[in-house]
């Protein structure tokens, strides 16, 4: 595959992988190896746990890249799904998330063909939108965000823990997530079709 | 709108974040596959939530990194049915190389920490965590040291984690991604003493999948290193023939 690899769409690169291609599991982790890394330091602290975590998400990725269905989302969304899980399982010590790395069907559109460079824009151009929209968050919905998601914390252990009633949790949850989707959509940085 | 419905709506939020408690996952899911407009709420949040792995600063993984993935894909490279992990055997390390037969308390202990490894608690989770879910299992927490053991050349992906259980005398040591030995070898595992001396404690092979639980049924008292060397089949050596390519050194 040699240099090739680099203008390979998410859908071209899954077939090398189901494949059995090895250069095509380099080329992946080339693309998200960095973003996979960062997710899993971030959620676990520990550098060495988060080296374990991204090789078991690329090795699942690598194992079921024949059920990866890319008309219903990116490569990437799938990936960083399993490194989250998978990083919280290990932080909360609570495995069984297999089930919905490959159900999500809900996704960001798939990522198309570009070099490395406009990918590396790309994603910054996204990180510093999402930054902002999580900033504009009121307090209480961005920590239910951050506990949820970087932190692997139900809606029930977030209501312990915040000392308010779940279903205000929820209503949290729901109204940071719509302006999120809204602050990112109206970026264009997000479609949600 | 009902208020049920607008909370079942509050919930499903949750789910796509990831955050549902997992006793409503089944309710949500079926809700989900039921309720139109709740698929459309779902599928309006969704790429919210896949944007967030985006935050965190950058943090350049180290070199080693693609080596130990491109090198665990290499070494599953023509499984010819990978399945998720399992342990089906149980090898009784060093002369002689029997099947290991527990009785009583001691196949209790192998069994509880077997059970850790198949559920996948002891790479990274607690122990003691997990013990807690189980208390017959749970062995006290001084009584637990983890180490881990570090590939290199055709062994850099292999993630091998390896627990002692201290007062019982017992380690396992998990294996995942080990590449095929070469034909008419197996794997052996040393315990490396101080004194530079090299004890056989087993030899094995790994499952299709590249995985494999080792059992040492004897006390790591005086032992400085755990290694793995490529030995020939079928009993392997009585002195390793080659540099190790997976060490871990035991505090």
């Amino acid at each position: 595959m040699g240099d090739t690899t680099t203008e390979l769409s998410d859908a071209e690169l899954v077939r090398g992988l189901g494949a059995g291609q090895v250069e095509a599991m380099r080329e992946l982790y080339r693309r998200y190896g960095t973003l996979a890394y960062s997710l899993a330091v971030r959620i676990l602290g520990d550098p060495g746990r988060a080296e374990d975590v991204v090789q078991d998400s690329f090795m699942r990725v690598w194992t079921y890249a024949g059920s990866f269905d890319a008309g219903r989302g990116s490569l990437r969304t799938w990936l960083l799904t399993t490194v989250r899980n998978r990083a919280i399982d290990y932080l909360r010590g609570r495995p069984g998330r297999e089930r919905r790395e490959l159900e999500l069907g809900f996704e960001l559109p798939a990522q198309g063909p570009g070099s490395d460079p406009w990918r590396d824009v790309s994603e910054s151009l996204e990180r510093e939108a999402l930054r902002k929209a999580l900033v504009s968050l009121p307090s209480d919905q961005r920590q239910v965000v951050e506990l949820a998601y970087f932190g692997g914390y139900t809606q029930r252990e977030i209501a312990g823990m915040v000392q308010v009633p779940l279903g205000t949790v929820k209503g949290r949850t729901r109204l940071a997530l719509e302006k999120l989707s809204s602050y990112l959509q109206g970026r264009g940085l997000i479609d949600v079709g | 709108m009902s208020v049920d419905h607008e909370e079942l709506e509050n919930s499903i939020a949750a789910y796509v974040l990831g955050s549902a408690d997992p006793e409503d996952e089944d309710r949500l899911r079926a809700h989900l596959e039921a309720c139109a407009s709740c698929r459309e709420l779902a599928a309006r949040l969704a790429p919210a939530v896949s944007s967030l792995p985006l935050e965190p600063e950058p943090v350049k993984p180290p070199r080693r990194l693609e080596d130990r993935v491109v090198a665990a894909a290499a070494a599953t490279r023509g499984a010819s049915d990978p399945k998720p992990r399992s342990i089906r055997r149980v090898w009784l390390p060093g002369p002689p190389r029997v099947r290991v037969r527990f009785s009583g308390l001691r196949a209790g202990l192998a069994a509880a920490a077997v059970l850790l490894f198949a559920a996948g608690a002891v790479a990274g989770s607690s122990l003691d965590r997990l013990g807690a879910q189980r208390p017959a299992a749970r062995p006290p927490a001084a009584e637990v040291q983890r180490y881990q053991l570090a590939g290199s050349g055709p062994m850099a992906g292999v993630q091998a984690n390896a627990v002692y259980l201290k007062r019982d005398s017992l380690t396992l040591v998990d294996f995942k991604y080990m590449p095929a030995p070469a034909p008419g070898q197996l794997y052996e595992l040393w315990l490396i003493t101080g004194d530079g001396r090299a004890v056989p404690a087993g030899v094995f092979s790994p499952e299709s999948d590249g995985s494999k639980v080792v059992l040492v049924d004897r006390n790591l008292e005086g032992v400085k290193t755990v290694a793995v060397t490529a030995e020939p089949a079928p009993n392997g050596s009585q002195a390793p023939s080659q540099a190790p390519q997976l060490v871990g050194r035991i505090a």
